[in-house]
Protein backbone atom coordinates (compact mmCIF):
# COMPACT_ATOMS: atom_id res chain seq x y z
CA UNK A 1 0.00 0.00 0.00
CA UNK A 2 2.75 2.35 1.05
CA UNK A 3 4.71 1.29 -2.00
CA UNK A 4 1.76 2.11 -4.26
CA UNK A 5 1.62 5.57 -2.80
CA UNK A 6 5.31 6.02 -3.32
CA UNK A 7 5.07 4.75 -6.86
CA UNK A 8 2.97 7.78 -7.75
CA UNK A 9 5.82 10.02 -6.72
CA UNK A 10 8.55 8.11 -8.45
CA UNK A 11 8.88 9.46 -11.93
CA UNK A 12 12.32 8.14 -12.63
CA UNK A 13 12.27 4.77 -14.28
CA UNK A 14 15.84 4.03 -13.27
CA UNK A 15 15.47 4.43 -9.56
CA UNK A 16 11.94 3.06 -9.28
CA UNK A 17 12.98 -0.55 -9.00
CA UNK A 18 15.66 0.16 -6.48
CA UNK A 19 13.42 2.33 -4.32
CA UNK A 20 10.44 0.03 -4.35
CA UNK A 21 12.30 -3.18 -3.75
CA UNK A 22 11.76 -4.81 -0.38
CA UNK A 23 15.27 -4.13 0.75
CA UNK A 24 15.04 -0.64 -0.69
CA UNK A 25 17.79 1.72 0.29
CA UNK A 26 19.60 -0.59 2.65
CA UNK A 27 20.44 -2.86 -0.25
CA UNK A 28 21.78 -0.07 -2.35
CA UNK A 29 25.54 0.12 -2.13
CA UNK A 30 25.37 3.81 -2.88
CA UNK A 31 22.97 4.50 -0.07
CA UNK A 32 25.68 4.76 2.55
CA UNK A 33 25.65 8.37 1.57
CA UNK A 34 22.67 9.58 -0.35
CA UNK A 35 24.50 12.72 -1.29
CA UNK A 36 27.52 11.01 -2.78
CA UNK A 37 28.59 11.63 -6.31
CA UNK A 38 31.88 11.66 -8.10
CA UNK A 39 32.90 13.23 -11.35
CA UNK A 40 34.90 10.49 -13.01
CA UNK A 41 36.17 12.62 -15.85
CA UNK A 42 36.11 12.09 -19.58
CA UNK A 43 35.86 8.74 -21.31
CA UNK A 44 39.61 8.63 -21.85
CA UNK A 45 40.24 9.30 -18.17
CA UNK A 46 37.75 6.68 -17.02
CA UNK A 47 39.25 4.09 -19.35
CA UNK A 48 42.78 4.90 -18.37
CA UNK A 49 41.82 4.57 -14.70
CA UNK A 50 40.47 1.08 -15.33
CA UNK A 51 43.13 0.02 -17.79
CA UNK A 52 46.12 1.53 -16.05
CA UNK A 53 47.18 -1.37 -13.88
CA UNK A 54 49.70 -2.81 -16.31
CA UNK A 55 50.35 0.11 -18.56
CA UNK A 56 49.27 3.69 -18.39
CA UNK A 57 48.18 4.53 -21.91
CA UNK A 58 48.71 8.24 -21.35
CA UNK A 59 52.26 7.69 -20.20
CA UNK A 60 52.92 5.46 -23.13
CA UNK A 61 51.52 8.06 -25.44
CA UNK A 62 53.39 10.91 -23.83
CA UNK A 63 56.62 9.00 -23.83
CA UNK A 64 56.32 8.66 -27.54
CA UNK A 65 55.12 12.17 -28.15
CA UNK A 66 58.46 13.46 -29.29
CA UNK A 67 59.03 10.59 -31.63
CA UNK A 68 57.66 11.40 -34.99
CA UNK A 69 57.19 7.82 -35.97
CA UNK A 70 54.99 7.06 -32.98
CA UNK A 71 52.84 10.07 -33.55
CA UNK A 72 52.48 9.15 -37.18
CA UNK A 73 51.41 5.68 -36.20
CA UNK A 74 48.51 6.93 -34.14
CA UNK A 75 47.42 9.47 -36.69
CA UNK A 76 47.76 6.97 -39.47
CA UNK A 77 45.41 4.65 -37.70
CA UNK A 78 42.63 7.15 -37.42
CA UNK A 79 43.14 8.34 -40.96
CA UNK A 80 42.77 4.82 -42.17
CA UNK A 81 39.68 4.33 -40.13
CA UNK A 82 38.11 7.39 -41.66
CA UNK A 83 38.88 6.19 -45.15
CA UNK A 84 36.53 3.29 -44.84
CA UNK A 85 36.47 -0.32 -43.95
CA UNK A 86 38.74 -1.55 -46.71
CA UNK A 87 41.72 0.27 -45.31
CA UNK A 88 41.04 -0.91 -41.81
CA UNK A 89 41.17 -4.47 -42.94
CA UNK A 90 44.33 -3.95 -44.91
CA UNK A 91 45.96 -2.30 -41.95
CA UNK A 92 45.63 -5.55 -40.14
CA UNK A 93 47.17 -7.62 -42.91
CA UNK A 94 49.86 -9.90 -41.71
CA UNK A 95 49.44 -8.88 -38.13
CA UNK A 96 48.44 -12.32 -37.09
CA UNK A 97 51.97 -13.53 -36.46
CA UNK A 98 53.26 -10.22 -35.26
CA UNK A 99 50.66 -10.12 -32.55
CA UNK A 100 51.93 -13.28 -30.98
CA UNK A 101 55.36 -11.79 -30.71
CA UNK A 102 54.10 -8.41 -29.66
CA UNK A 103 56.47 -6.50 -27.46
CA UNK A 104 55.47 -4.57 -24.37
CA UNK A 105 55.71 -1.39 -26.37
CA UNK A 106 53.28 -2.74 -28.90
CA UNK A 107 50.85 -3.51 -26.14
CA UNK A 108 51.10 0.03 -24.90
CA UNK A 109 50.54 1.39 -28.36
CA UNK A 110 47.41 -0.71 -28.61
CA UNK A 111 46.23 0.73 -25.33
CA UNK A 112 46.75 4.22 -26.61
CA UNK A 113 44.49 3.42 -29.47
CA UNK A 114 42.01 1.80 -27.18
CA UNK A 115 41.71 4.68 -24.80
CA UNK A 116 42.52 7.84 -26.62
CA UNK A 117 41.30 7.11 -30.07
CA UNK A 118 38.24 5.07 -29.24
CA UNK A 119 35.65 7.64 -29.94
CA UNK A 120 37.61 9.21 -32.74
CA UNK A 121 37.68 5.93 -34.55
CA UNK A 122 34.11 5.24 -33.75
CA UNK A 123 33.35 8.44 -35.52
CA UNK A 124 34.45 6.85 -38.73
CA UNK A 125 30.96 5.50 -39.30
CA UNK A 126 29.65 6.54 -42.61
CA UNK A 127 26.75 8.32 -41.00
CA UNK A 128 28.80 11.28 -39.96
CA UNK A 129 31.16 11.42 -42.94
CA UNK A 130 30.94 14.62 -44.86
CA UNK A 131 29.56 16.66 -42.01
CA UNK A 132 32.08 19.44 -42.19
CA UNK A 133 31.29 21.17 -38.96
CA UNK A 134 31.13 17.97 -36.98
CA UNK A 135 34.39 16.72 -38.47
CA UNK A 136 36.11 19.93 -37.47
CA UNK A 137 34.79 19.52 -33.97
CA UNK A 138 36.05 15.96 -33.95
CA UNK A 139 39.54 16.76 -35.12
CA UNK A 140 39.71 19.67 -32.69
CA UNK A 141 38.69 17.29 -29.97
CA UNK A 142 41.21 14.69 -31.02
CA UNK A 143 43.93 17.29 -31.05
CA UNK A 144 42.94 18.50 -27.64
CA UNK A 145 42.98 15.01 -26.24
CA UNK A 146 46.39 14.35 -27.70
CA UNK A 147 47.73 17.40 -25.91
CA UNK B 1 18.62 -0.16 -56.75
CA UNK B 2 17.51 -3.75 -57.12
CA UNK B 3 20.18 -6.30 -57.87
CA UNK B 4 19.88 -8.99 -60.47
CA UNK B 5 19.05 -12.32 -58.90
CA UNK B 6 22.36 -13.80 -59.97
CA UNK B 7 24.37 -10.87 -58.60
CA UNK B 8 22.51 -11.06 -55.32
CA UNK B 9 23.18 -14.78 -55.16
CA UNK B 10 26.89 -14.30 -55.80
CA UNK B 11 27.13 -11.54 -53.22
CA UNK B 12 25.27 -13.58 -50.66
CA UNK B 13 27.53 -16.54 -51.31
CA UNK B 14 30.69 -14.57 -50.74
CA UNK B 15 29.18 -12.90 -47.67
CA UNK B 16 28.29 -16.29 -46.26
CA UNK B 17 31.74 -17.59 -47.05
CA UNK B 18 33.29 -14.61 -45.28
CA UNK B 19 31.21 -15.41 -42.23
CA UNK B 20 31.62 -19.15 -41.85
CA UNK B 21 34.51 -20.07 -44.13
CA UNK B 22 32.65 -22.95 -45.71
CA UNK B 23 33.71 -23.40 -49.30
CA UNK B 24 31.37 -22.01 -51.91
CA UNK B 25 31.43 -21.88 -55.68
CA UNK B 26 31.59 -18.27 -56.74
CA UNK B 27 31.57 -17.36 -60.38
CA UNK B 28 35.03 -16.44 -61.73
CA UNK B 29 36.54 -16.38 -58.27
CA UNK B 30 39.90 -18.01 -57.63
CA UNK B 31 39.43 -20.25 -54.60
CA UNK B 32 42.94 -19.60 -53.29
CA UNK B 33 42.22 -15.90 -53.08
CA UNK B 34 38.92 -16.11 -51.24
CA UNK B 35 40.43 -16.58 -47.76
CA UNK B 36 41.97 -13.12 -48.03
CA UNK B 37 38.52 -11.56 -48.31
CA UNK B 38 37.43 -13.43 -45.26
CA UNK B 39 40.47 -12.34 -43.31
CA UNK B 40 40.07 -8.70 -44.32
CA UNK B 41 36.39 -8.56 -43.45
CA UNK B 42 36.95 -10.33 -40.16
CA UNK B 43 39.71 -7.88 -39.28
CA UNK B 44 37.38 -4.95 -39.85
CA UNK B 45 34.85 -6.45 -37.47
CA UNK B 46 37.46 -7.47 -34.92
CA UNK B 47 39.14 -4.09 -35.05
CA UNK B 48 35.86 -2.20 -34.66
CA UNK B 49 34.92 -4.29 -31.63
CA UNK B 50 38.29 -3.95 -29.97
CA UNK B 51 38.19 -0.20 -30.50
CA UNK B 52 34.72 0.18 -29.07
CA UNK B 53 35.28 -2.24 -26.19
CA UNK B 54 38.90 -1.73 -25.08
CA UNK B 55 38.21 -2.66 -21.46
CA UNK B 56 36.31 -5.82 -22.34
CA UNK B 57 38.98 -6.76 -24.83
CA UNK B 58 41.73 -6.25 -22.31
CA UNK B 59 40.25 -8.09 -19.34
CA UNK B 60 38.28 -10.92 -20.89
CA UNK B 61 40.41 -13.97 -21.55
CA UNK B 62 41.74 -13.64 -25.07
CA UNK B 63 40.52 -17.08 -26.13
CA UNK B 64 37.02 -16.33 -24.84
CA UNK B 65 37.02 -12.93 -26.51
CA UNK B 66 38.15 -14.48 -29.79
CA UNK B 67 35.42 -17.07 -29.57
CA UNK B 68 32.73 -14.52 -28.81
CA UNK B 69 33.85 -12.27 -31.65
CA UNK B 70 34.07 -15.17 -34.04
CA UNK B 71 30.60 -16.41 -33.06
CA UNK B 72 29.24 -12.95 -33.64
CA UNK B 73 30.99 -12.72 -36.98
CA UNK B 74 29.80 -16.06 -38.21
CA UNK B 75 26.28 -16.15 -36.78
CA UNK B 76 25.02 -12.60 -36.70
CA UNK B 77 23.72 -10.83 -39.74
CA UNK B 78 24.21 -7.16 -39.03
CA UNK B 79 21.19 -5.05 -39.72
CA UNK B 80 22.62 -1.59 -39.54
CA UNK B 81 24.60 -0.42 -42.57
CA UNK B 82 26.68 1.94 -40.42
CA UNK B 83 29.84 0.23 -39.24
CA UNK B 84 30.09 2.28 -36.04
CA UNK B 85 26.75 0.85 -34.88
CA UNK B 86 27.89 -2.72 -35.36
CA UNK B 87 29.33 -2.96 -31.81
CA UNK B 88 25.87 -2.29 -30.43
CA UNK B 89 24.62 -5.33 -32.31
CA UNK B 90 27.53 -7.21 -30.78
CA UNK B 91 26.33 -6.16 -27.31
CA UNK B 92 22.80 -7.31 -28.11
CA UNK B 93 24.12 -10.55 -29.57
CA UNK B 94 26.05 -11.29 -26.37
CA UNK B 95 22.97 -10.56 -24.29
CA UNK B 96 20.78 -12.82 -26.40
CA UNK B 97 23.32 -15.61 -26.23
CA UNK B 98 23.64 -15.29 -22.45
CA UNK B 99 27.39 -15.19 -22.72
CA UNK B 100 27.57 -13.68 -19.25
CA UNK B 101 26.38 -17.01 -17.87
CA UNK B 102 28.06 -19.21 -20.43
CA UNK B 103 31.52 -17.77 -19.83
CA UNK B 104 30.93 -16.90 -16.19
CA UNK B 105 31.32 -13.20 -16.79
CA UNK B 106 28.43 -11.75 -14.76
CA UNK B 107 29.52 -8.18 -15.52
CA UNK B 108 29.74 -8.73 -19.28
CA UNK B 109 26.46 -7.11 -20.35
CA UNK B 110 27.04 -4.13 -18.08
CA UNK B 111 30.59 -3.67 -19.27
CA UNK B 112 29.70 -3.82 -22.95
CA UNK B 113 26.78 -1.45 -22.44
CA UNK B 114 28.86 0.99 -20.42
CA UNK B 115 31.50 1.06 -23.14
CA UNK B 116 28.95 1.31 -25.91
CA UNK B 117 26.95 4.17 -24.39
CA UNK B 118 29.92 6.49 -24.66
CA UNK B 119 30.16 5.88 -28.39
CA UNK B 120 26.43 6.23 -28.83
CA UNK B 121 26.36 9.52 -26.98
CA UNK B 122 29.43 10.82 -28.76
CA UNK B 123 27.88 10.03 -32.12
CA UNK B 124 24.38 11.22 -31.38
CA UNK B 125 22.92 14.04 -33.42
CA UNK B 126 23.30 17.49 -31.95
CA UNK B 127 20.36 18.60 -29.86
CA UNK B 128 19.81 22.31 -29.53
CA UNK B 129 19.83 23.71 -26.04
CA UNK B 130 16.52 24.64 -24.44
CA UNK B 131 15.75 28.30 -23.90
CA UNK B 132 17.07 29.07 -20.47
CA UNK B 133 18.00 31.92 -18.17
CA UNK B 134 20.75 32.32 -15.65
CA UNK B 135 19.05 32.72 -12.32
CA UNK B 136 19.87 32.52 -8.65
CA UNK B 137 16.38 31.51 -7.77
CA UNK B 138 16.29 27.83 -8.61
CA UNK B 139 13.75 26.67 -6.09
CA UNK B 140 10.59 27.89 -7.78
CA UNK B 141 11.85 27.12 -11.27
CA UNK B 142 12.39 24.14 -13.48
CA UNK B 143 16.07 23.49 -14.02
CA UNK B 144 17.36 23.26 -17.58
CA UNK B 145 20.12 20.79 -18.38
CA UNK B 146 22.29 19.82 -21.31
CA UNK B 147 20.01 17.61 -23.42
CA UNK B 148 22.91 15.57 -24.77
CA UNK B 149 23.11 13.18 -21.91
CA UNK B 150 22.12 9.78 -20.65
CA UNK B 151 21.57 8.38 -17.16
CA UNK B 152 22.13 4.66 -16.93
CA UNK B 153 21.82 2.04 -14.25
CA UNK B 154 24.38 -0.70 -13.84
CA UNK B 155 24.41 -3.78 -11.65
CA UNK B 156 28.19 -3.93 -11.45
CA UNK B 157 30.47 -0.93 -10.92
CA UNK B 158 32.31 -1.50 -14.19
CA UNK B 159 32.71 2.24 -14.60
CA UNK B 160 34.94 2.48 -11.56
CA UNK B 161 36.78 -0.79 -11.19
CA UNK B 162 38.42 -3.52 -13.18
CA UNK B 163 35.70 -5.88 -14.39
CA UNK B 164 36.71 -8.92 -12.36
CA UNK B 165 36.89 -6.83 -9.18
CA UNK B 166 33.19 -6.06 -9.54
CA UNK B 167 31.93 -9.64 -9.51
CA UNK B 168 30.97 -9.61 -5.82
CA UNK B 169 29.68 -6.08 -5.85
CA UNK B 170 26.29 -6.53 -7.45
CA UNK B 171 23.95 -3.67 -6.62
CA UNK B 172 22.41 -0.54 -8.07
CA UNK B 173 24.86 1.88 -9.58
CA UNK B 174 23.88 5.01 -11.44
CA UNK B 175 25.91 6.89 -13.96
CA UNK B 176 25.38 10.20 -15.70
CA UNK B 177 27.05 10.69 -19.07
CA UNK B 178 26.85 13.92 -20.98
CA UNK B 179 28.52 15.40 -24.01
CA UNK B 180 30.32 18.67 -23.48
CA UNK B 181 29.06 21.24 -25.93
CA UNK B 182 32.43 22.86 -26.54
CA UNK B 183 34.67 19.83 -26.85
CA UNK B 184 32.29 17.00 -27.66
CA UNK B 185 33.94 14.95 -24.93
CA UNK B 186 31.79 12.59 -22.91
CA UNK B 187 31.93 13.21 -19.18
CA UNK B 188 31.04 10.58 -16.59
CA UNK B 189 29.60 11.16 -13.13
CA UNK B 190 28.83 8.43 -10.65
CA UNK B 191 25.57 9.22 -8.83
CA UNK B 192 23.88 8.21 -5.62
CA UNK B 193 20.32 6.97 -5.89
CA UNK B 194 19.03 10.25 -4.47
CA UNK B 195 20.85 12.39 -6.97
CA UNK B 196 19.74 10.06 -9.75
CA UNK B 197 16.16 10.59 -8.64
CA UNK B 198 16.77 14.34 -8.50
CA UNK B 199 18.27 14.45 -12.00
CA UNK B 200 15.63 12.23 -13.56
CA UNK B 201 12.96 14.55 -12.25
CA UNK B 202 14.85 17.63 -13.36
CA UNK B 203 15.27 16.14 -16.84
CA UNK B 204 11.55 15.39 -17.13
CA UNK B 205 11.03 19.15 -16.55
CA UNK B 206 7.61 18.63 -15.05
CA UNK B 207 8.26 19.95 -11.58
CA UNK B 208 10.01 22.85 -9.95
CA UNK B 209 13.00 22.09 -7.82
CA UNK B 210 10.98 22.76 -4.69
CA UNK B 211 8.37 20.18 -5.71
CA UNK B 212 11.10 17.65 -6.40
CA UNK B 213 12.62 18.30 -2.98
CA UNK B 214 9.26 17.64 -1.37
CA UNK B 215 9.00 14.31 -3.20
CA UNK B 216 12.50 13.40 -2.07
CA UNK B 217 11.67 14.16 1.56
CA UNK B 218 8.76 11.77 1.37
CA UNK B 219 10.33 8.99 -0.69
CA UNK B 220 13.69 8.89 1.03
CA UNK B 221 12.32 9.61 4.49
CA UNK B 222 14.59 12.58 5.00
CA UNK B 223 13.67 14.98 7.79
CA UNK B 224 16.10 17.78 7.12
CA UNK B 225 14.98 19.93 4.26
CA UNK B 226 17.84 22.33 4.78
CA UNK B 227 20.44 19.61 4.50
CA UNK B 228 18.74 18.26 1.38
CA UNK B 229 18.72 21.69 -0.19
CA UNK B 230 22.30 22.48 0.72
CA UNK B 231 23.68 19.21 -0.57
CA UNK B 232 21.58 19.34 -3.71
CA UNK B 233 22.56 22.92 -4.49
CA UNK B 234 26.21 21.99 -4.03
CA UNK B 235 25.73 19.11 -6.46
CA UNK B 236 23.79 21.16 -9.01
CA UNK B 237 26.23 24.06 -8.83
CA UNK B 238 29.07 21.67 -9.46
CA UNK B 239 27.23 20.28 -12.47
CA UNK B 240 26.69 23.84 -13.62
CA UNK B 241 30.40 24.57 -13.59
CA UNK B 242 30.90 21.35 -15.52
CA UNK B 243 28.42 22.42 -18.17
CA UNK B 244 25.61 19.99 -17.47
CA UNK B 245 23.19 22.25 -15.61
CA UNK B 246 22.45 25.27 -17.75
CA UNK B 247 20.12 27.46 -15.70
CA UNK B 248 16.34 27.65 -15.43
CA UNK B 249 13.73 27.34 -18.15
CA UNK B 250 12.46 30.62 -19.56
CA UNK B 251 8.86 29.53 -19.24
Amino acid sequence: MKNDKKRNFIKGALVAGALLSVTALSATPNSSNLFDYSALGSGAEVRSEILNSEANPFNAFEAKCGEKSAEKKVEGKSTEAKCGEGKCGEGKCGEGDKKAAATKTDAKATDVKATEAKTTEAKCGEGKCGEGEKTDKKSAKAKEEKK
Amino acid sequence: MLLKTETYKQQSSIAQYCRDGKEVAILNAKPERLPHYRRLVFNVVKDALETTYPISHKYIDSEVWKEIVFNFFSEHKCKDPQVWRMPFEFYEFCKTKNYDEKYDLPFLNNLLYFEWVEVELYMMEDISLPQFLYSDNWLQKRIAVNPEHKIIKLEYPVHMEKPFDTVNKKGDYFLLLYREKETGRIQFTNLSILFTFLLENIVSAEKTLEEIFNDILYIFGINHLEMLQNESFKFLNDLKTRGFVLGVYKK
